[in-house]
């Protein structure tokens, strides 16, 4: 079973804990500073003493030059970091910003590419030949790359220390782009700014298709409102066949909001990927979301796994609506909420796992936020969840892509007209097939 | 939002009459309340019964409010008869978090044992 249903191990959890501790401290150097060197630096430092390696360094691409150039490094000589251009295509950190691929290397003497890039340089620079690199995707291409060499313990690099990389790069593509709004938001110097900024973040963090799991029928959507933001979902494959889910609102507004909501998901997927129990994955989010929100800011979430193969939904609902579920024509009597608080209430908080769903083939599985159900019309009456249950009903022979945009009309027709939403509307629809 | 302000025995009593929702309600309460610790008021109520509606941001404003209180070694209580507004607490499983009471007295009288 892919999810384990023991707590992690000492170590594992100090592993994990490392892992998600980097990313708040990237993500808070970003929020306080709007320096991106700062968080690239801080995430060289961090990442590296995860990975137990002497050196580390983030390159970018300038525009002007073509070149790779060494924006923040760890172990590497002052001279070599101002010298250093890499030409795309050539060598190790050339090839993986050309193509994209992140790789592991045992020996990289037996790399074409390095052997080109190094020739007689090769027995000088290296104490060992392992290497890792991964690529650096920013605002819609490959923008540089994160390396890494020399492990302390003399171990070759591994497929989990590639997981920690790839998490380590997302951070340092969150905090570029988080640096680059909020430069055009200091120039443009307006509150309307900083709210487009944070739109344009959860926008870029929002899957931007839905994934394909066997025996399931997914879609969803989500539709900002202009002046608040905080809505978020996300899928992450676990398994073949477990698809970790999920829904979320974060309160507040900005683009403080903004970046937090982009360390939860980095939180979640990290987390998820040491395949330790929803319940535990929450516990640990909820007290990092505490050091690093505004005091009072929470989110409400609903984290669960699909057992496609079984038809099973295992779920923790923080503070979240809870799902709602159609089995043939009728609804499945489950409560309106759940018994967690959300995050970032109280520190130390343990949350509890829901009740397992067990589905069969044709039953809707429906995920939502609150911003659907509390649509009002001019007269100030809610949609409310039993117009919500009926349009569900009335569609479920639909595809599930058919379900999503008769429902987000129906309520359009409701408030009459799409510009009057006063609030995030973020809705996934599940079908068993 | 119009905020009303009064003493009973002691206690700061913060009538909220509007929308306690993002820039609308949350920064006015805020303001009240800020100004309230200021003066080392350490025994506050809220009374939501004129609330017709709160987002996540007057929730978050009151878990706000909370959390100084805690520092400030303050209490708060929360009036709320059931309907919408209590019924955005009970979802988000934030009524066990604060101390409700459904009308003003009760609220007072709990104060003295504080």
């Amino acid at each position: 079973m892919p999810q384990s249903e023991e707590p992690p191990t000492q170590s594992s959890s100090a592993l994990i804990r490392s892992e998600l501790e980097l990313i708040r401290r990237v993500t808070d150097q970003v929020v306080r500073s709007g320096d991106f060197r700062v968080a690239l630096d801080t995430l060289v430092e961090g990442a590296s003493r995860i990975l137990g390696v002497e050196r580390a360094s983030i390159l970018l691409l300038h525009p002007e030059s073509g070149f790779l150039q060494i924006e923040a490094a760890r172990g590497l000589k002052p001279e070599v970091i101002e010298k250093t251009r890499v030409r795309p295509g050539e060598g190790i950190a050339g090839w993986v910003v050309e193509t994209g691929e992140p790789l592991v290397i045992s020996d990289v003497r037996e790399f074409e590419m390095w052997r080109k890039s190094t020739g007689s340089r090769q027995n000088k620079d290296y104490l060992d030949y392992s290497a890792l690199s991964v690529p650096l995707y920013f605002d819609g291409r490959t923008q540089g790359v994160m390396n890494f060499n020399h492990k302390l313990d003399g171990s070759p690099f591994d497929e989990s220390d590639l997981e920690v990389a790839l998490v380590a790069v997302q951070q340092a593509a969150v905090a570029l782009f988080a640096a680059k709004l909020h430069e055009e938001v200091m120039k443009k110097k307006v509150w309307e700014g900083e709210l487009e900024a944070a739109r344009k973040i959860q926008q870029r963090l929002l899957p931007q298709k839905p994934p394909s799991l066997p025996g399931c029928e997914i879609a969803a959507r989500c539709r900002m409102c202009h002046h608040v933001g905080g809505d978020y979902f996300d899928f992450e494959f676990v398994d073949d066949n477990w698809l970790m889910v999920c829904i979320g609102d974060v309160s507040g507004h900005g683009l403080g909001s903004a970046i937090l909501a982009s360390s939860v998901r980095a939180w979640m997927r990290t987390a998820l990927r040491r395949r330790i129990p929803i319940e535990t994955v929450l516990e640990m989010v909820n007290d990092l979301f505490i050091e690093d929100a505004e005091p009072g800011m929470f989110m409400t979430a609903l984290l669960g796994v699909i057992d496609s193969f079984n038809h099973r939904f295992r779920y923790t609902c923080a503070g979240h609506l809870m799902p709602m579920v159609i089995q043939g024509d009728q609804p499945l009597e489950l409560p309106l909420w759940g018994t967690n608080l959300p995050l970032g209430v109280d520190r130390g908080v343990h949350f509890h796992a829901e009740e397992v769903l067990q589905l069969a083939p044709g039953d809707i599985l429906c995920l939502m936020t609150d911003g659907l159900v509390e649509a009002e019309n001019f007269t100030g009456e809610c949609f409310g969840f039993e117009r919500f249950r009926q349009a569900l009903v009335a569609q479920r022979e639909e595809p599930v892509e058919a379900i999503v945009e008769a429902i987000f009309q129906e309520i359009n027709t409701f408030c009459q007209g799409e510009d009057q939403a006063q609030d995030d509307c973020t809705l996934i629809v599940i079908k068993f097939v | 939002m119009n905020i009303g302000e009064r003493w009973e025995e002691g206690v700061l009593i913060l009538s909220l009459e509007g929308r306690l929702t993002i820039g609308d309600g949350d920064v006015e309460l805020s303001g009240f309340i800020d100004e309230a610790f200021a003066r080392s008021e350490k025994k506050i109520i809220l009374d939501l019964r004129g609330v017709k509606k709160v987002d996540s941001s007057g929730l978050a404003e009151l878990l706000r409010i909370r959390r100084v209180a805690t520092a400030e070694n303050a209490s708060i209580k929360l009036i709320s008869d059931l309907g919408s507004v209590k019924n955005v607490f009970e979802m988000t499983r934030l009524v066990g978090v604060f101390d409700f009471y459904d009308d003003v007295m009760s609220a007072v009288h709990s104060l003295r044992d504080d």
